[in-house]
């Protein structure tokens, strides 16, 4: 929290918070090791309504601002206790299954569905997937900071219903993102967000045949393990370790269901070269893919039958106004084989294609408030361009745009719409 | 599973992690607003300039001897909401300019939506 950064070198600080976001606030201060702040809460919202209403809100807090200035006292204890990452903490239940799933899901645990209990002997047969030690902490999630360790993962693996050889990937997904984040990916927008963000996962490579993570039909729906329990215990680990609940602090208006497990493996039957060599690594890697998107969106297309007609239609649903560009992130474009089949008889090469969907995706700079913290990061010759006739892309650059081949038979592309951070990948370390 | 149905003991592993920070030492607090410099602090999200703009107009009301610095006409560089990555590195260098450059005695953030 910024208002704790100037706390630290020694300015006090009052910060207003809308009541909505009150558990948002407490939740990252605690986190951040503050035992208590100078809050003063307003009635939310104040974004959205008129000049004279947040002006009217204003006069409702003044005095409390000034008591918080001048008077405030901290109420909390700082708690010395002496806690340990490893081994992780216990509970004891005397009850039935039933018993069990109750307990967890009110300790907000779980996603809602049942769970397999993680016991010590099912957590010790999952880290049997993997070569890295138990004790190991991989991270801190934001925003409750919690501690990661790689028996934390597999601790939720069991809950999530893997099996123990998809810890490979969990583990190495893991640290792909504590050093992103260390070099500012921005996870922790993706589990705090009014937005509807959620990482996918895309298993690229060898591995993804060897457990069996599908890359057909129906990829992104039910039926297949290792798809919903990978992802699945990808998102209960983010979620009970990030102590990212809905609705506090996890502030999604509508969320998404991806939030409940999005996994995916990639085909390499790609034309271009699969995701992985995209993003710098060879064929034969065996590599697991990060992105936290915003929306999935279908790209429909029975008629055309040249690469031009269908990559015309693709760009012109790329065209949304939550523009990836806004939020520092990019687009997967996931071709149905049908339609890549198509658009390779045509001799597109992946720059073409980059190219031509950079240019036929855009948004009208009208429709943009210049306004907000995404704003500062428009180019200047966006910023500065003629509203009347100006058309924004949705990335940076074409080549933000990367091109996968996934699902079955059919004449349908998914758009996979970035938010917050780019898509990254790491080795997948068995 | 009949069996997993009946009443037994179960002890099981809690899946949240550990929270282990360094407790925080807040600042000094001030006493009184007079003839102390106040920063306001936007993070860009919409209409939070148009608050802290209206708290301004109040306090100078309350209290005529008040400065008040607006970091978001003065420093827009300081216009984003929480920083990416880990919360020690995010703000600390930011926040040093601010307290070498405009040394106030208190700063009011308005967050959120």
């Amino acid at each position: 929290m910024y208002q704790l950064g100037i706390e630290k070198i020694g300015i006090p600080t009052v910060t207003i918070v809308t009541n909505e976001f009150m558990g948002l606030a407490r939740s990252t201060m605690k986190g951040q090791g503050a035992p208590d702040m100078a809050f003063v809460e307003i009635q939310h919202p104040v974004g959205g309504i008129r000049k004279e209403e947040v002006e009217a809100k204003a006069k409702t807090i003044i005095d409390d601002i000034i008591q918080k200035a001048t008077s405030w006292k901290s109420a909390a204890d700082v708690s010395t206790a002496k806690e340990s990452y490893y081994p992780a903490k216990t509970v004891k239940i005397r009850g039935t299954y039933d018993d069990v799933n109750e307990f967890y899901f009110k300790q907000k645990w779980t996603d809602g569905f049942p769970i397999i209990p993680p016991t010590k002997e099912k957590v010790k047969a999952m880290l049997a997937g993997t070569s890295t030690p138990p004790d190991k902490v991989i991270m801190k999630i934001p925003p409750r900071e919690g501690g990661l360790t790689v028996e934390g993962i597999a601790i939720n693996a069991v809950m999530a219903g893997c099996k123990p050889e998809y810890m490979q990937v969990l583990v190495s997904a893991f640290e792909l993102i504590s050093k992103a984040y260390d070099r500012k990916w921005d996870l922790r927008q993706t589990q705090v967000t009014t937005n509807p963000a959620s990482i996918m996962l895309i298993v690229s490579g060898p591995i993804a045949k060897e457990i069996g993570v599908h890359s057909g039909a129906g990829l992104l729906g039910p039926g297949y393990h290792a798809n919903a329990t990978l992802g699945r215990a990808f998102q209960t680990t983010l979620r009970n370790v990030g102590g990212a609940h809905s609705p506090s602090p996890n502030q999604a208006t509508h969320g998404q269901s991806g939030e409940f497990s999005m996994c995916i493996a990639e085909s390499d039957e790609n034309p271009w070269g699969p995701l992985r060599t995209q993003l710098g690594f060879k064929k034969e890697d065996s590599v697991v893919i990060a992105f936290p998107i915003f929306q999935r969106r279908n790209v429909n297309d029975h008629w055309n039958t040249t690469g031009k007609g269908i990559l015309a239609n693709i760009g012109q649903e790329m065209a949304v106004i939550e523009n990836p560009m806004l939020r520092s992130s990019g687009i997967v474009l996931l071709l149905g084989p049908e339609h890549a089949s198509t658009i390779i008889k045509d001799k597109w090469d992946l720059a073409n294609v980059r190219r031509f969907l950079y240019e036929w995706g855009r948004v009208p700079l009208s429709r943009f408030t210049p306004s907000g913290s995404g704003w500062a990061a428009i180019p200047k010759w966006i910023a500065e361009a003629p509203e009347a006739t100006c058309m924004v892309p949705v990335v940076n650059r074409s080549e933000d745009i990367l091109v996968g081949v996934a699902g079955g038979a059919g004449k349908h592309s998914v758009i996979l719409i970035g938010g917050y951070a780019e898509a990254i990948g790491g080795l997948i370390k068995k | 599973m009949a069996e997993a149905q009946e009443v037994v003991d179960w002890e099981l592993l809690v899946p949240e992690g550990v929270v282990i920070q360094e407790p925080l030492k807040l600042a000094s607090r001030i006493t009184s607003l007079e003839g102390k410099t106040i920063g306001l602090r936007w993070n860009g999200k919409p209409n939070g300039e148009i608050l802290l703009n209206k708290v301004a107009d109040l306090l100078k009301e309350k209290v005529h001897s008040l400065k008040i610095i607006k970091f978001y006409e003065v420093e827009r560089s300081t216009i984003h909401t929480e920083a990416p990555g880990p919360p020690a590195q995010s703000v600390e260098a930011e926040a040093k300019m601010i307290k070498e450059k405009y040394k106030p005695d208190l700063v009011i953030g308005s967050q959120a939506d």
